[in-house]
């Protein structure tokens, strides 16, 4: 059985923002994971999200946690709040703001496709 | 019930030489002389984790090192809460009779003792390996994106955070063991490097060395009678991504079973004692706890609310901030310096009667609360 995780990352890879809901109490899950930690249900099944939503939380990175990382800054990280409810780290462009209407990519960053959340939603 | 008898603290900063062992030995031998203890008199040990000797047995190896014999010894570790939680446990320990004397000890060469690398590989561990680390974010990240947040919602703006910092090195410019005594202006902080928006390089704390301890007894002392009245724990979150929101952290909850605990009211505290790694930090716990209205701490820090020589000083030390930040150490120093001025032995002085400290210390990113009361007896 695939983890969670890789199946997150594999769906990144071909284009796809997946997220998890239990199938016990519903509850959507922030962290894709093999047990709900609202209830404790492990039928968990994947949706694939529209990528629509809004920005809650930006920061602009100037100070690289890696060397590697360094060459890539200033590179922004947004928490943004996904149209079906939930909550995901990802990458902006440097001027997004808070509140602001966004929809999902993919960009490359650090050897893996990341999800990248552009300006305006074509869908809400 | 349980006394405060010693305290030790190290000056912070860049102490080349020394090491994990040598800074908690250097804390635990001033304690002891403060306490008026010889070693043999210590039964409880409780020990931080250190990041430059990570060890899974700490307590005992600091024990044959400093040549202790406790009946009970362990280290533990919730981040920044770590000398929270060892000093509310060592209250536990005494009050329920398992021990008589227990030491807490912490202490690591955090700035010399390891590279850059390996001291952010350390740190990174904060964030989910899985769905945070991924993204290149930082410590300073996971706090700017808490500060961004609460600065929409709240209306706090760069200035006001900078109005915190300020107010710590107002402090540590009195304290001969800061890592940072220079004096600055908010326009310092405001000039200072970006590090993760919106936090400047003066909007962080420092990775210092340093050690620091602290005696907890069931027999109450002579002189000097400083108790822990009160102690609460609340624990919201662990990855900043699960914060259920970034403008409520439960640190209130901490603090109200603590003060509950003391039988008092938050109006009754005379000296304040805030966790301070990000001026955001500081700001939002004394938002939340109830020292300061909503919006508000900055405008009160810029009146002076928080000087020596108001009605409640805050991190009369420097704090985090500005006194230094070496691991659990860096925690514990805001306790060594509460019951130091409690008793009327510390560097700066304020110029108001104290007899009531308030302690809270934040582990993770704004995750794991713990709160403390220390009271001197009347």
């Amino acid at each position: 059985m695939n983890k969670a995780v890789d199946i997150f990352w594999q769906g990144c890879e071909q284009g796809q923002l997946k997220y998890q809901q239990c199938q016990s109490c519903q509850q959507i899950q922030t962290f894709p994971s093999e047990i709900c930690p609202n209830c404790g249900g492990t039928d968990l099944i994947w949706h694939i999200s529209g990528g629509s939503g809004t920005v809650y939380a930006k920061t602009i990175i100037h100070r690289a946690p890696t060397p590697e990382l360094a060459e890539q800054t200033p590179y922004a990280i947004v928490l943004v709040n996904l149209a079906e409810g939930f909550r995901i780290m990802g990458h902006t462009s440097l001027d997004v703001e808070i509140g602001s209407a966004v929809q999902v990519e993919f960009h490359p960053f650090a050897k893996k496709m990341i999800p990248f959340f552009k300006p305006g939603s074509s869908i809400l | 019930m349980a006394w405060i008898t010693g305290t030790g603290l190290t000056p912070f900063g860049t102490l080349t030489g020394q090491d994990t062992l040598s800074l908690m030995s250097q804390a635990a031998t001033e304690a002891l002389a403060e306490a008026n203890l010889e070693r043999a008199a210590i039964d409880g040990l409780l020990c931080g984790y250190s990041t430059t000797l990570p060890h899974l047995m700490l307590s005992t190896v600091f024990a044959e090192h400093f040549g202790l014999k406790p009946s009970y010894a362990h280290a533990l570790q919730i981040g920044g809460a770590s000398g929270g939680a060892m000093l509310m446990l060592a209250a536990i320990l005494v009050d329920s009779g398992q021990c008589e004397r227990v030491l807490v000890v912490a202490g690591e060469n955090r700035r010399t003792g390891q590279s850059r690398s390996s001291a952010l590989q350390t740190l990174a561990q904060v964030g989910h390996p899985d769905y945070e680390v991924p993204f290149g974010p930082t410590v300073p990240a996971y706090y700017g994106l808490v500060a961004s947040r609460y600065m929409y919602d709240y209306g706090v703006s760069e200035i006001d955070l900078a109005q915190l910092a300020v107010v710590m090195r107002t402090h540590a410019s009195h304290q001969s063991g800061a890592h940072f005594q220079t004096p600055m202006t908010v326009e310092d902080v405001l000039a200072s490097k970006p590090i993760a928006s919106p936090l400047k390089l003066l909007d962080c704390c420092p990775v210092s060395d340093g050690g620091a301890a602290l005696i907890i007894s069931r027999e109450k002392p002579h002189d000097a009678a400083i108790h822990i009245g009160g102690y609460g724990q609340w624990h919201n979150h662990q990855h900043i991504t699960m914060a259920p929101s970034l403008t409520a952290f439960g640190s209130d909850q901490a603090a109200e079973k603590a003060l509950m605990m003391a039988g008092i009211m938050l109006n009754e505290i005379n000296l304040a004692y805030i966790y301070d790694s990000f001026t955001i930090t500081v700001l939002i716990l004394l938002e939340e706890i109830g020292f300061a209205p909503r919006g508000q701490a900055a405008a009160m820090a810029a009146n002076g609310d928080f000087a020596l020589d108001s009605r409640l000083p805050l991190n009369t030390h420097g704090g985090l901030l500005s006194y230094g930040h070496a691991g659990v150490a860096g925690g514990m120093a805001h306790m060594v310096e509460a019951y130091r001025q409690l008793t009327g032995t510390a560097e700066n002085s304020t110029s108001k009667e104290t007899s009531t400290a308030f302690i809270h210390s934040d582990g993770g990113v704004m995750s794991s609360h713990i709160s403390l009361i220390l009271r001197r007896e009347a």
